[in-house]
């Protein structure tokens, strides 16, 4: 419905397969020959006029195009020319059109053609496969081997992974380049001694209070600061009163990490002033400075000197409504005329930090690997096995660990203790390929099936974004896993486990491509009422839909359109809507005037193409072909000259009659005809998401301008307004098959081809997919044979 | 320059005309009858001044005397008005306007010993207790909130009055003085001198033309002067400065209005809160009134600037600390001018949003805008430190 220039490609048989079904006898289709003849007669009817050797429009030319289908590349151009023809958009509707018949014929020859030089394009493949584990698969995998928190993103641990369409984990994009390896080392190291440290840090509980008969006063932005010394498990307790604004507007208690720049914990807490709540969090801390912090503005407004100047501690007895000068005063305001906050307020009584807590679990996973008699050579051995079997995530030979055994023995001959040495060759584990790699193939062996113990890490890291668990391990053992039923019920079993949380946050993030939320932050004098909380709210609640719709295993069409979201009170000031009931965030019926419904009018997602100071419809269009229909436009000519700003002498105009006009190369037209519109259909929302019935025009002058987000879709359906669109995207069918080639990415960590495509539609076709469900479509991708390919 | 003939010896009592009249009114044996006392004249000359509402013209008594006793960080001063009248303390309001040389000044500006005239209301509601009742206390010790200060040059120019020169003249008595004898010209003046005049006039008297001093010599009978008064011997009145034209005049105006914008760029445009939306993010929309008496030009800069920054300041206009620094920078939404503003105000009001209110934006309460002016960082006893230094600076304190 909806189509674009696809790199990746999405074939439709859609038609060849009505052609069949309607009984119609395609002739015989033989050889190389017969290939030739019927794709030559049929571009010199209708496609040779644009896409020859002179025009060559929209940078697609055909008049030359090899036939060697074993060549990825060029399959990759017959894959797109059959991709259009089912489409509907080539011929384009002002060309003669091909009758049924004829389209059918050459969309057949065309498949048969790309299915003939699948296997050689598989055969190009190497014979292992080495995809590096991302520095976040790292850190979860270390946890979960030896129950070390090792912060990745600490100064100096590891860079930031590159990222194809937002997903970190695409092993072509993943190289190791010798810095790799010294921070592996590094990396390594650190994790080994935190696990077998010669002393541990003793847990501690500790209380941070402002001065007797005290409370701190923290205004929005402002944070009480304390330290973590050494990473691990905490319980932080705090005691604060939440003040709501004289609006209403409910105070975020959040815990920030200063070098993260952003929140580890939080919650919003409305308080009566003189009835504090204390809140505990337990969970997994990195060492560093953190603040309890009122989340709001945190950074120097760009528009003036921001400043906070009242940093200070209240009487406990005092009320807040005192805290009005009655002279001037060098302060932040505090409270308005009639003495209620006028912003959220916290009041904190204090902070207790309990830890590094011992867990029990956590010292379960390093039992069984540091010899309890130092020296014992049997123990030695015993240990690195269970050690290296885990770390490596398949079984290891005794031949593989004598090299870390001689380590061992090197290291205490050079005057090191037994248990430095035995760290390092722990440590050397760590920074084989074999751990921060995850390997499929074998070297004297072409094979394309997984074995059982690649298809545990592919399970693994697919739904918990780490190693095996014990059970996944024997299964793979007993050579039970490649058994769909016992497959199944891993794959719920990993459903159900709390480790689930990582795949329902990282993969939206990477599918959605969240990580652009606030790249280019807003100009604070354009969009004053953004801040680093709603920014925050905006992420959370993307987030917070998908997870709803996995656990309730709602249809995919919900993707893009519902009557419902996932809204804090941040996020109800910012739709304008009524407050939630609890302010945090929570499912929230819509109501059929709001304008809202489905990911794509969630402010997050509408915010992450606008560039600081507008929206970008066209962008905007990009990123739905991307993202939700799994196409990926052409990138844009070079040379492109940008929209001017309106000058001040002349009338207003709206982003949307820019492009119109700027737009004028037919070269250009025909990307931006199948672009356009799907960002177009939402121009009721501005840069940060928000409703708006005209367009704030900066310079020209006369009226803003109404909005217009009318379209028409390439295929000619017309629509008006966010509403319609999505409702005419939530009936496409390829939907579906778009979001299953998402999930493919993620779980194979590859770009899907067109070898992908029959294997895709076959598990999107399959009645196991539970009518497009979104738990469903996840345990269905799991249990396909693509699932245990390469 | 106006000028005019005459002579006269009524200068040394300085009283105003309706002290004069209460005086006679008690030597009489009585109060002031009603016809006298009219509750209209009395409601405008008591009017009680309030924070956020300029007074009406008129308001208060008139007043003149010398300056003896000046604190210009708090805005405050003392005049004596004649050989044994007590000191009339005064603190400016928030709003007074000072004059010097003809050209907008601050109590800084005008060296003492200054013959002023001055604009007198009572104490700004709220302000009572800044000027301690002295304890041989008169009827005019009440009004001790200023409106405008002015020296003679600004206050006889500003009204089209100058002195013509008749001629010099040598005093008698116990202290024989040379007089310069003038009489005035152009319109009669509340609270000025209205008959010909013997001015004390020696060699400390700095007689200006063109853009030099020059000898006594050239002032020449009919010419029409500006003078500048100070304390003379038995309450008459000596001339500190002469202008003998108008490009003396200007050039010293100049001077000061340099002066002028030299202190208001560095400690910033005084006006008041007029109101306060208070968003509930902290920030918040403060609408401005800018106070008058002040250079154009600078109207025009903070207009200009459109991101004027802002900062809390007391009653006497001092700010606090690092003013700049404890100033946060608004953008600058509305911008209205009204026609004959009412006395102090300058007849703009300005609307501005700000990401960050402070304590001290609430309507009524002083503030002073910054506009695209240099940094500056002013001497550290001119600032407010702390509360208790507040309160310290809250009232007069007598030197």
């Amino acid at each position: 419905m909806i189509p674009s220039t696809p790199l990746r490609l999405k074939p439709h048989f859609a038609m060849a397969t009505v052609l069949v079904g309607l009984g119609i006898m395609l002739p015989a289709i033989h050889g190389q020959e017969h290939f030739e003849k019927i794709t030559k007669a049929f571009f010199q009817s209708h496609c040779l006029r644009c896409h020859d050797s002179e025009k060559q429009k929209g940078e697609f030319r055909i008049d030359n195009l090899s036939t060697d289908s074993s060549n990825p590349i060029v399959a990759e151009k017959w894959a797109e020319i059959r991709f259009r023809m089912n489409a509907g958009e080539m011929p384009p509707p002002e060309e003669p059109q091909p009758t049924a018949r004829a389209l059918g014929e050459i969309v057949e020859v065309i498949s048969k053609k790309l299915r003939e030089g699948a296997a050689a394009r598989m055969s190009r493949r190497g014979p292992v496969q080495h995809d590096r584990l991302s520095r976040q698969e790292y850190a979860h995998t270390v946890y979960d081997l030896l129950g070390v928190v090792f912060d990745v993103e600490a100064p100096g641990a590891f860079n930031e992974d590159p990222r194809w369409q937002g997903f970190d984990r695409i092993g072509a994009m993943l190289s190791v380049a010798p810095s790799h390896i010294e921070r592996y080392f590094k990396a390594a190291n650190t994790v080994i001694d935190l696990a077998f440290p010669d002393t541990a840090p003793p847990s501690k509980l500790e209380r941070k209070s402002p001065g007797e008969g005290k409370r701190q006063l923290l205004q929005l932005g402002e944070g009480w600061s304390f330290d973590l010394k050494h990473p691990g498990r905490y319980r932080i307790s705090i005691r604060a009163s939440g003040l709501p604004a004289f609006t209403g507007r409910i105070p975020r208690l959040s815990l920030w990490h200063r070098h993260h720049n952003r929140s580890f914990a939080g919650m919003d807490l409305a308080t009566a002033e003189n009835d504090p709540q204390t809140i505990e969090l337990e969970g997994l801390f990195p060492a560093g400075t953190y603040e309890i912090r009122n989340h709001a503005r945190t950074q120097r407004h760009a528009n003036g000197s921001y400043k906070l100047f009242r940093n200070q501690e209240v009487d406990a007895n005092q009320p807040l409504a005192s805290l009005k000068s009655p002279h001037p005063a060098p302060w932040t305001k505090v409270v308005d005329e009639e003495g209620r906050p006028v912003m959220p307020l916290l009041l904190v009584d204090w902070i207790e930090i309990e830890g590094p807590l011992i867990n029990e679990i956590d010292q379960a996973k390093r039992k069984h690997i540091f010899p309890t008699t130092r020296g014992d050579s049997q123990q030695i051995k015993a240990g690195l096995h269970r050690f290296a079997e885990r770390a490596w995530r398949r079984p290891v030979e005794a031949w593989e660990l004598d090299r870390y055994v001689k380590l061992i023995a090197t290291e205490q001959d050079a005057g090191e203790s037994f248990q430095a040495s035995f760290r390092s060759a722990l440590a050397s584990i760590l920074v084989a390929r074999r751990f921060f790699h995850l390997e499929v193939g074998s070297p004297n062996e072409q094979r394309i099936e997984l074995n059982d113990f690649e298809l545990a890490s592919r399970l693994s890291y697919f739904l918990w974004s780490s190693m095996p668990d014990e059970r996944l391990f024997e299964a793979a053992r007993k050579g039970e896993l490649r058994s769909p039923r016992r497959l199944a019920e891993e794959a719920d079993r990993m459903i159900a486990d709390p480790k689930i949380e990582r795949f329902l946050d990282t993969f939206p993030r990477q599918w959605l491509q969240l990580h652009r939320v606030g790249m280019f932050q807003p100009d604070p004098k354009l969009y004053p009422e953004y801040d680093p909380w709603l920014e925050e709210s905006m992420v959370l609640e993307t987030l917070a839909y998908f997870e709803q719709m996995f656990r309730e295993d709602l249809p995919l069409r919900e993707i893009v359109d519902s009557d419902w979201s996932m809204i804090n009170s941040r996020l109800a000031i910012h739709y304008d809507l009524p407050p939630p009931h609890p302010p945090h965030l929570t499912r929230y019926e819509l109501g059929p005037d709001s304008g809202r419904g489905g990911l794509l009018t969630h402010a997050a997602i509408l915010s992450l193409t606008s560039d600081g100071t507008r929206h970008r419809p066209v962008h905007r269009g990009a990123w739905v072909s991307e993202a939700i229909l799994a196409l990926t436009p052409p990138p844009p000519p070079p040379n492109v000259d940008p929209l001017e700003p309106v000058a001040e002498d002349k009338p207003k105009r709206s982003i949307r009659s820019k492009l119109e006009a700027h737009a004028t190369d037919p070269t250009c037209v025909s990307c931006h005809q199948r672009i356009d519109p799907l960002g177009l259909a939402f121009e009721n929302f501005d840069a940060i998401g928000r409703w708006r019935e005209t367009e704030i025009v900066h310079g020209g002058r006369g009226d803003h301008p109404p909005v217009d987000a009318s379209g028409r879709l390439p295929d000619g359906q017309p629509f008006n307004g966010p509403s319609e669109f999505k409702k005419l995207l939530a009936r496409d069918a390829r939907l579906a098959d778009a979001f299953l080639e998402q999930l493919a990415t993620y779980a194979l960590r590859r770009v899907m081809t067109v070898d992908d495509i029959e294997q895709l539609q076959a598990i999107s076709r399959s009645p196991q997919a539970g009518g497009h469900r979104l738990r469903s479509m996840v345990r269905q991708l799991v249990l396909s044979d693509l699932f245990k390919q390469r | 320059m106006r000028r005019g003939p005459s002579r006269a010896d009524d200068h040394a009592p300085l009283h105003p005309r309706w002290i004069r009249i209460a005086l006679l009114a008690l030597l009489m044996g009585g109060h002031p009858t009603p016809a006298l006392a009219a509750p209209a004249v009395d409601a405008l000359k008591d009017h009680r001044p309030k924070p956020g509402i300029f007074p009406p013209p008129g308001a208060g008594i008139l007043l003149n005397g010398d300056l003896v006793v000046s604190d210009p960080m708090n805005r405050r001063g003392a005049l004596r008005s004649s050989q044994h009248a007590p000191r009339h303390y005064f603190a400016m309001l928030p709003y007074g306007m000072v004059w010097y040389h003809g050209a907008p000044a601050d109590v800084r500006d005008i060296p003492p010993g200054t013959h002023l005239h001055g604009r007198f209301l009572l104490p700004l509601e709220g302000e009572e207790e800044t000027i301690s009742p002295p304890s041989k206390g008169n009827a005019t010790s009440r009004y001790n909130h200023a409106i405008r200060l002015e020296d003679d040059v600004s206050f006889y120019t500003r009204q089209n009055r100058a002195w013509k020169v008749i001629g010099f003249e040598q005093g008698g008595g116990p202290a024989p003085r040379r007089k310069l004898s003038v009489e005035p010209v152009g319109p009669s003046i509340e609270g000025g001198l209205n008959k010909p005049t013997l001015f004390d006039i020696d060699d400390s008297t700095r007689i200006w033309k063109n853009r030099a001093l020059v000898d006594r010599d050239q002032i020449e009978p009919g010419l029409e002067v500006q003078v500048n008064l100070t304390w003379g011997p038995f309450d008459s009145l000596a001339t500190t400065d002469v202008w003998l034209d108008e490009t003396s005049l200007a050039a010293c105006q100049e001077i000061q209005r340099q002066r002028h914008l030299r202190l208001i760029r560095s400690r910033f445009l005084p006006g008041w809160i007029d109101a306060v939306t208070n968003h509930d993010t902290g920030g918040g929309d403060v609408t401005v009134t800018l106070f008058g008496g002040m250079d154009p030009s600078l109207y025009r800069e903070i207009r200009q600037d459109q991101r004027p920054k802002i900062c809390d300041a007391a009653n006497t206009l001092r700010t606090w600390s690092y003013h700049q620094e404890y100033s946060v920078r608004g953008n600058t939404l509305e911008w209205h001018e009204t026609e004959d503003p009412p006395p102090g105000s300058s007849g703009i009001q300005l609307r501005i949003r700000i990401p960050q209110m402070l304590d001290g934006f609430r309507p009524g309460r002083i503030v002073r805008l910054k506009g695209p002016w240099t940094y500056v960082l002013l001497p550290a006893d001119e600032w407010l430190a702390s509360p208790e230094e507040y309160e310290q600076s809250s009232k007069l304190r007598l030197p």
